[in-house]
């Protein structure tokens, strides 16, 4: 069955706004079929609460479903892929589609760069207060994390 | 060995023979779907109703049309006929509508309709509820028969099998679940949820086989 226009661009949209974990979940029900809280929880490494919510969002978005089992110590609810869920996998794993969301999304900025911004600016202000070897210390940090970057820069 | 009468005239008459190459080749397509769908938990998805559902409903919808098909066409009687009609079941047949009024409006969409790909989409749900129901209680009586081993042996079973398989678990992700600050019995269970998901059930069934000594007493 075709799919219409409509249903495509909001899948694609969809699938762009998903988070990382999101998109393990989808991949993780897809390979390995339907499972419970704790079963799709393991499955991508972490615990129940932290895939309950992000899973919660993928059922309000209609790309999982649930149904009610008696878990038990699992959880009493079996999430599987609907058939929208089943689509958006396939558009995560199309080479063209991950170089858009790429395109689309810069990267995002790399903490150890805001780190060394940070400590610049700790190290001005304690330059103001007078606390000169305190700010020598900052700069110092600030100045060992830049070289970092910059070997690893010059390595790529 | 004598066949009953009935039993005997059937399998002398080629169109029921060749209704049942039909009917076989739509429930191969059926097989596929629950391969596809529960991968290495296939042959236990097998083992319950909700999959020979699935397969007696694509057996006989591809069989009933290669039927229909040469009652209207006689000369189709044949086994190209048979095997094309098999394996067009799911991709042509099963996506049809038929419409029962064609309205004069061209903006009324809703005119009453048989949508067979809506009626085969109710079976294969309900199927697979079926299949899923049944593959989730036998997961939980075997977590309840690992709930009744100690902890220790269970977090030395999964380190083992995640050192000696290529498929290796992350030992990381067992250190965190020994230090999560829960009881023991979800600690098991996180344990039991990783063996199964990395190694399937089976694994789970040879650490009960080789503790068979040391359940712990209720």
């Amino acid at each position: 069955m075709s799919e219409s226009p409509l249903l495509q661009t909001r899948l694609i949209e969809l699938a762009q706004q998903l988070t990382e974990l999101q998109r393990r979940i989808l991949q993780a029900l897809k390979d390995k079929g339907p499972g419970l809280l704790l079963e799709v929880a393991v499955r991508v490494l972490k615990f129940p609460e932290d895939v309950y919510e992000p899973l919660r969002e993928l059922q309000v978005n209609s790309l999982v479903e649930t149904q009610n089992v008696r878990g038990g110590q699992f959880g009493s609810e079996l999430y599987s892929l609907t058939a929208d869920g089943d689509r958006v996998v396939r558009l995560l794993n199309d080479p063209a589609f991950i170089r858009e969301i790429r395109i689309a999304a810069p990267a995002a900025p790399d903490p150890r760069r805001q780190e060394v911004e940070l400590l610049n600016k700790l190290g001005d202000v304690a330059k103001e207060k007078g606390e000169l070897d305190k700010a020598v210390d900052y700069y110092q940090q600030a100045l060992s994390i830049a070289r970092d970057l910059g070997v690893e820069g010059s390595g790529k | 060995m004598n066949l009953p009468h009935w039993l005997a005239d059937w399998l002398g008459n080629p169109s029921f023979l060749l209704s049942l190459l039909s009917g076989a080749v739509g429930a191969v397509w059926a097989l596929s779907e629950v391969m596809g769908e529960f991968k290495t938990e296939t042959p236990r998805a097998l083992r319950t109703a909700g999959a020979w559902l699935l397969v007696a409903v694509n057996f006989l919808a591809a069989a009933v049309i290669f039927r229909l098909t040469v009652e209207l066409v006689p000369n189709a009687r044949g086994w190209p006929t048979a095997l094309f009609i098999g394996f067009a079941w799911p991709t042509v047949f099963r996506n049809l509508s038929l419409k029962l009024t064609q309205p004069i409006s061209a903006t009324d969409s809703e005119a009453p309709a048989i949508r067979l790909e809506q009626a085969y989409s109710n079976v294969q749900r309900l199927a697979l509820q079926l299949i899923n129901s049944v593959l989730t209680r036998q997961r939980m009586r075997l977590l309840n028969r690992v709930m009744q081993f100690n902890l220790a042996d269970l977090e030395r079973y999964a380190r083992r099998m995640s050192a000696i398989s290529p498929q290796q678990i992350n030992q990381e992700f067992i250190d965190k679940v020994m230090q999560r600050p829960v009881d023991d019995d979800a600690k098991k269970a996180h344990l039991v949820a990783l063996l199964m998901d990395n190694f399937t059930r089976d694994a789970i069934d040879d650490f009960l086989k080789e503790n068979r000594n040391r359940e712990l007493r209720s």
